[in-house]
């Protein structure tokens, strides 16, 4: 019995993840990624006059245009000389499984996947660190901040973070930009990597992707992490009140088994919901920041698409950002069941 | 009982919320003694004092609380001479904790960790104040339920998959952990119903009889503690008004307010009595009355209950503090306004 007892603890929410409940979680995300993809082909149908007719006229300006690319935009965004509705639909779902977007008209003739595919690792490596470095340097000073209340680290880190949570972002990127990189030259004006360097994974590319990457990283980790901070001051802050943290200091517990699974350990739950909605905006970029930097992310995509009125792109770079929330949703969703014990449904 | 060594002695007890002149001294100057295997009842109304001196008893205060004076002695073994727990240190406290001194909380709910199993919070104190294994530690969690009454099977459910009674009868079996010679509970049955009250009470009597500990139980209601303590000690205002044996407090209540709690409540055995409520409402700590702090709802107040302090007669095995218990040539050289 006490052996079954020890071995348990990894074997139930696994348990709990299998079965129905895990199914239910799955057959959902498909229908809401089912939702995404029939809204991105119902938008530009819906759209007053006929978008492909503009989109063929400006591609036409740009070079000669195929029948095959002719039927391939028809496909995306319907147009006066395209079939029954269901037909049109039946046809983009196909050309959405071979991944074919049609061309883009800001990077004409390049293909919309190869487009997107381009700005999606900058976006997601440049964000994602940056989102992951802000939320752990956050949520650990918060946690100090709410663990004394009203002591001297909580009376200067917490007003402070309103502060700066109230500056906006891409100003503070323009500082950043004017200072280190303008002012002092210390490192790159803009761009994801030195023009001259092959991009690959060479020690030298690297470097100069780092070297890029601190400006708009740091514009980004400064102004998010105030949020983490103020978040987890405040749950930490109103957790160590609960009477399950008192019965742990009475319980004769060491503080650091205190703060781990007792009061840090409640009181980050909320963060990690929140963190989980954070990484799945990864990849809709930052779009002021790739700007002001211009890094060659999807923000910076996306920024070229409306200002070219390029709109095969524009339906990519929508597609790709839907569909990765619902991903990283999934798992997050999944990975919080296993944190916190009352959202596990019963099968 | 009434031989037994003394376990814990506390003496001139003052906990103050806040410093200065703006103090509110919620518990002031108490001193009482528990003895081997004793069960102690505190009663009074919300605002006494009662929870604010149980978590001083074990150190658990939270600013703006703090201990402005007193000693908490504790008494491990008859021969030895005490370690005063408001002057032990962290890690000789944390020692202490549990495994000489438990508690359970009033709200069974809030205090189970809501995402560690059932099972899990056991283990960490067990391994916490002893050499044991994991297997070990969480056979013994399966022992101290079952103990309580809960299958050994609930050992792997969270919190909030038991129902309040088996929450309450948890919180119980864990504080019997380490065996400890003293668990502090405040009021550890308010939150379950009358039938449920009834079977923990019963179970507490009988793990008591099993195991030695002695409570110090703490309640507003006082027919309760006349079923449950040996002695019971009635608070008002931050300061025992009354300390005896249930029998004596049940039949010969001596402070007006102990007389009144005990005619709020219908007896569980026996004839039934007219209820009376207690007129007026507890007193505000910021600004109490003077001399005797219950006079503006005492029934049978005198002139000088508003100029002098009674105080409880030190020492006597039923005494009340209140000035129709004095001889009457004494309050007069008392008075403290």
């Amino acid at each position: 019995m006490a052996a079954q007892a020890t071995a348990l603890p990894l074997s139930g929410p696994l348990r709990a993840l299998a079965g129905s409940v895990l199914v239910k979680r799955i057959a959902f995300y498909l229908v809401a990624g089912w939702a995404a993809i029939t809204l991105n082909f119902l938008l530009p149908r819906l759209m007053p006059g006929d978008p492909a007719s503009a989109i063929l006229l400006k591609m036409t300006e740009l070079g000669p245009v195929s029948p095959q690319r002719e039927a391939v935009v028809h496909r995306l965004f319907g147009g006066a000389n395209s079939g029954p509705l269901w037909d049109q639909y039946v046809s983009y779902l196909g050309g959405l499984f071979r991944g074919d977007f049609g061309l883009s008209i800001a990077f004409y003739p390049t293909p919309v996947t190869d487009v997107v595919s381009s700005g999606f690792w900058w976006t997601v490596v440049l964000v994602g660190t940056a989102t992951v470095i802000s939320f752990v340097i956050g949520t650990v000073l918060g946690a100090i901040a709410g663990w004394r209340p009203g002591r001297r680290f909580d009376s200067i880190a917490s007003p402070l973070s309103i502060f700066v949570h109230s500056v906006p972002y891409f100003w503070i990127a323009l500082i950043l930009a004017f200072v280190f990189a303008f002012q002092w030259g210390w490192l790159p004006l803009a761009g994801g990597a030195g023009r001259n360097v092959e991009p690959g994974f060479t020690a030298e590319f690297i470097g100069s992707a780092l070297e890029h990457a601190i400006l708009p990283a740091a514009t980004i980790v400064l102004t998010s992490i105030s949020g983490w901070l103020i978040h987890m001051r405040n749950m930490t802050a109103s957790v160590i009140n609960e009477d399950y943290v008192l019965l742990a200091w009475a319980k004769g517990l060491h503080t650091a088994r205190v703060v781990s699974g007792y009061a840090a350990r409640n009181a980050i739950l909320p963060s990690i919901s929140g963190f989980a909605v954070s990484i799945g905006m990864v990849v809709g970029g930052s779009l002021l920041t790739e700007l002001v930097f211009n890094y060659p992310g999807l923000g910076s995509l996306l920024n070229q698409a409306i200002l070219n009125l390029d709109y095969p792109l524009m339906q990519g770079l929508f597609l790709v950002i839907s569909l990765t929330v619902l991903v990283i949703n999934f798992i997050a969703d999944s990975i919080y069941v296993l944190l916190d014990p009352r959202t596990r449904e019963v099968s | 009982m009434k031989d037994s060594p003394v376990l814990l002695d506390v003496a001139g007890l003052t906990v103050e919320y806040g410093s200065g002149p703006g103090a509110v001294r919620a518990v002031d100057d108490v001193s009482f003694r528990l003895r081997r295997g004793e069960i102690l009842g505190v009663a009074g109304e919300s605002g006494s004092g009662k929870s604010t001196l149980m978590t001083a008893l074990t150190r658990l205060q939270r600013p703006p609380a703090r201990i402005a004076g007193g000693a908490v002695t504790y008494h491990p073994g008859s021969s030895d001479p005490g370690i005063d727990l408001l002057a032990a240190s962290p890690a000789r406290l944390r020692e202490l904790r549990w495994d000489s001194l438990a508690v359970v909380f009033q709200s069974a709910m809030a205090a189970l960790n809501p995402v560690m199993r059932l099972g899990a919070q056991f283990v960490d104190v067990i391994r916490a104040h002893r050499q044991v294994g994991r297997k070990e530690a969480w056979a013994r969690a399966e022992e101290l339920l079952e103990l309580v009454g809960i299958p050994a099977n609930r050992v792997r459910s969270y919190p909030h998959e038991l129902s309040g009674g088996m929450r309450q009868r948890a919180t119980i079996a864990l504080a019997l952990a380490c065996e400890p010679e003293i668990i502090v509970m405040d009021e550890p049955t308010t939150a379950v119903d009358v039938v449920m009250q009834r079977q923990i009470v019963r179970r507490l009597m009988r793990l008591r009889q099993q195991f030695g500990f002695a409570i110090v139980f703490v309640t507003h209601d006082l027919s309760l503690l006349v079923e449950l303590a040996d002695r019971i000690m009635v608070m008002y205002a931050g300061r025992i008004v009354e300390l005896g044996t249930a029998a004596d407090l049940y039949h010969d209540p001596r402070h007006p307010y102990s007389q009144g709690l005990r005619d709020s409540f219908p007896p569980l055995h026996g004839p039934l009595r007219e209820l009376r409520g207690i007129p007026g409402s507890p007193p505000d700590l910021r600004a109490l009355p003077p001399g005797c702090a219950f006079q503006p709802r005492c029934p049978k107040r005198q002139p000088e209950c508003t100029t002098t302090r009674p105080e409880l007669p030190p020492a006597a095995e039923h005494g009340a503090a209140c000035l129709l218990q004095q001889p009457a040539d004494l309050p007069g050289s008392k008075a403290v306004r």
